[in-house]
């Protein structure tokens, strides 16, 4: 059928790139100016007037006509914003650069390349012993990635991890997370495109984690080690170079979030006093997964004082209610991570994964007074099954069933949690697996049944 | 002269088989619109709108709203059945 797509001035190189990528680069974009949803009413009809010619247009020309005229237009937004460059041709397999660290990652980093810091390059050397951990051909098409639908090979997912410094031995964890991205439910497209602050977070279980060495206590969700650094940077640089997610153009956030370098850690198994999160999804026990969800930035929650594990959990459902928190008004999963001595107060008075669930699903509930109008309205919209009437009182609720908050632990010593609002995406969990699905059972098994 | 080294390309592919847009209508009457709206504040007022001004100025046959259940999901499939019965698709896109 006929169509126009009617694009803020901001976001219309985002509609360019869908547009190119999906066979049609003059499809017509009518654009106007950003942003719409703070005008009134009065002001929305002088914008429809404003380009009521250009849609019927749009609609009536010979799409001949149509097509070279949009193909050409120069689609800038209305505001200046740091860009970098778009999407570099990919025929250039190889390239020749100054053989210096210096050139090489100004070179990268003009090209729109990088995350900002440097890389390591991306030598054929480098990445034949990154695809030595596969069993896998470097052709292989592993996903498809948004918003631009670069083909991700194993080849160039490989490329991506030497660059951000990855060890060989982390590309089956990578191959696995890329596949989880991509399955429907994670709305990878939502989660690179959106204003919101999202980010792809990671989540390793089972003896891989640790044979990996992928942090789960001291300082899990920052710095210093090696697995959780280069595997979550990896994400990011897969994101933006094969799936075109550039700030600003195929990546809308408004803000961005730290987690957008890096958003990796492992479950503290050993510390936890209930199932792991793949087992309570599934998985055996002794399997190795990776857990993959779009989240925004965990919120630290603190309980000081506190000696019960109610009084914790308490606390924990009202940090959940914060105002203006992703989880309100879009869902439709919540992330709570423990601290091995909350989850061991908890525990220890009895309460099972089920328990907690069920106590923060109760108190995790905002009255209709915290609201704007307008934001009941958008969450009726957004996420009509979150609006409950309780003694005559409209409430919104964080998660709409119990089960819909996942909780695992993670941290060191100390009396905190958190919470990760999780935005328009549910969690993938997958095996790390070999190529025909055998879950692998150690990292050793991609080597052997790697190429040589 | 500075050595060289060599180094891959880390941009995925985009293959893309071109397509040719849909033909464009001689007259609108009578034609069925479709309004898809991103579920942004105001989407749904401006497609309204518009839906009613092309109704005034050429008689269109069938005004068919549909409204995505967020900003950042697909189309659902009962989305994409409810307008295809329309000519004529005009799509809200970003804030």
């Amino acid at each position: 059928m006929a169509t126009a797509i009617i694009c803020t001035d901001e976001f219309a190189p985002l509609g360019r790139e869908e547009a190119r990528a999906l066979g049609m680069p003059g499809l017509p974009i009518v654009q106007v100016p950003h942003p719409v949803t703070h005008l009134s009413k009065d002001k929305v009809e002088a914008l429809v007037e404003s380009v009521l010619e250009e849609i019927v247009h749009a609609f009536s020309s010979p799409k001949e006509e149509l097509a070279r005229e949009y193909k050409k237009r120069d689609i800038k937004p209305a505001r200046v914003f740091k860009a970098k460059a778009l999407f570099v041709s990919a025929k250039e397999e190889r390239i020749e650069v100054v053989d210096s660290l210096d050139a090489i990652n100004n070179f990268f980093y003009s090209r729109g390349w990088t995350d900002g810091l440097p890389i390591v390059p991306p030598t054929e050397e480098r990445v034949a012993r990154m695809l030595q951990y596969t069993d896998r051909e470097s052709e292989e098409l592993i996903a498809l990635i948004p918003p631009r639908w670069g083909r991700g090979t194993v080849r160039k997912i490989a490329i991506n991890a030497v660059m951000a410094g990855c060890l060989p031995s982390y590309l089956p964890v990578i191959l696995a997370a890329t596949q989880a991205m991509s399955e429907e439910r994670f709305n990878l497209f939502g989660v690179q495109a959106t204003t919101n602050p999202a980010a792809p977070l990671m989540v390793l279980n089972g003896p891989m984690a640790r044979e990996l060495n992928v942090n789960s206590g001291y300082n899990v969700f920052g710095q210093g080690w090696r697995s959780n650094a280069t595997m979550g940077r990896a994400i990011r640089l897969i994101l933006t170079n094969i799936g075109g997610g550039t700030p600003g153009v195929g990546d809308r956030s408004t803000l961005g979030q730290p987690g957008k370098y890096s958003y990796c850690i492992a479950e503290n198994e050993e510390q936890s006093p209930w199932d792991p999160l793949h087992v309570e999804k599934g998985f055996p026990k002794d399997s190795s997964t990776v857990t993959m969800v779009g989240a925004a930035g965990p919120h630290n929650i603190i309980s000081s004082g506190s000696t019960r594990a109610e009084e914790v959990l308490s606390t924990i459902a009202g940090a959940m209610t914060a105002a203006g928190n992703n989880n309100l008004f879009m869902g439709p999963e919540a992330f709570v991570v423990l601290s091995p001595e909350h989850a061991h107060l908890m525990a220890q008075a009895g309460f099972s994964k089920g328990e907690i669930r069920k106590f923060i699903f109760e108190k995790a509930r905002v009255g209709e007074e915290k609201f704007s109008q307008g934001n009941l309205e958008t969450i009726r919209k957004w996420r009509p099954g979150a609006i409950v009437v309780e003694g005559g009182e409209i409430r919104v609720l964080v998660v709409e069933r119990p089960e819909d908050i996942w909780i695992l632990v993670a941290g060191g010593a100390g009396a905190h949690s958190l919470f990760t609002p999780i935005f328009f995406s549910k969690m993938v969990t997958r095996f790390i697996s070999l190529k025909d699905g055998t879950p692998a059972k150690s990292i050793k098994d991609f080597r052997s049944a790697g190429r040589s | 002269m500075s050595k060289k080294i060599e180094i891959l390309n880390p941009v995925g592919e985009v293959k893309v088989k071109e397509r040719e847009m849909a033909p464009r209508p001689r007259n609108l009457r009578d034609l069925n619109l479709g309004l898809l709206d991103n579920s942004k504040h105001n989407a749904d007022h401006f497609l309204t709108r518009a839906g009613q001004r092309l109704a005034e100025k050429f008689g269109l046959g069938e005004i068919v709203p549909w409204k995505k259940v967020g900003p950042a999901v697909p189309v659902s499939p009962e989305g994409k059945k409810e307008l295809s019965r329309c000519h004529l698709l005009l799509i809200a896109f970003g804030d």
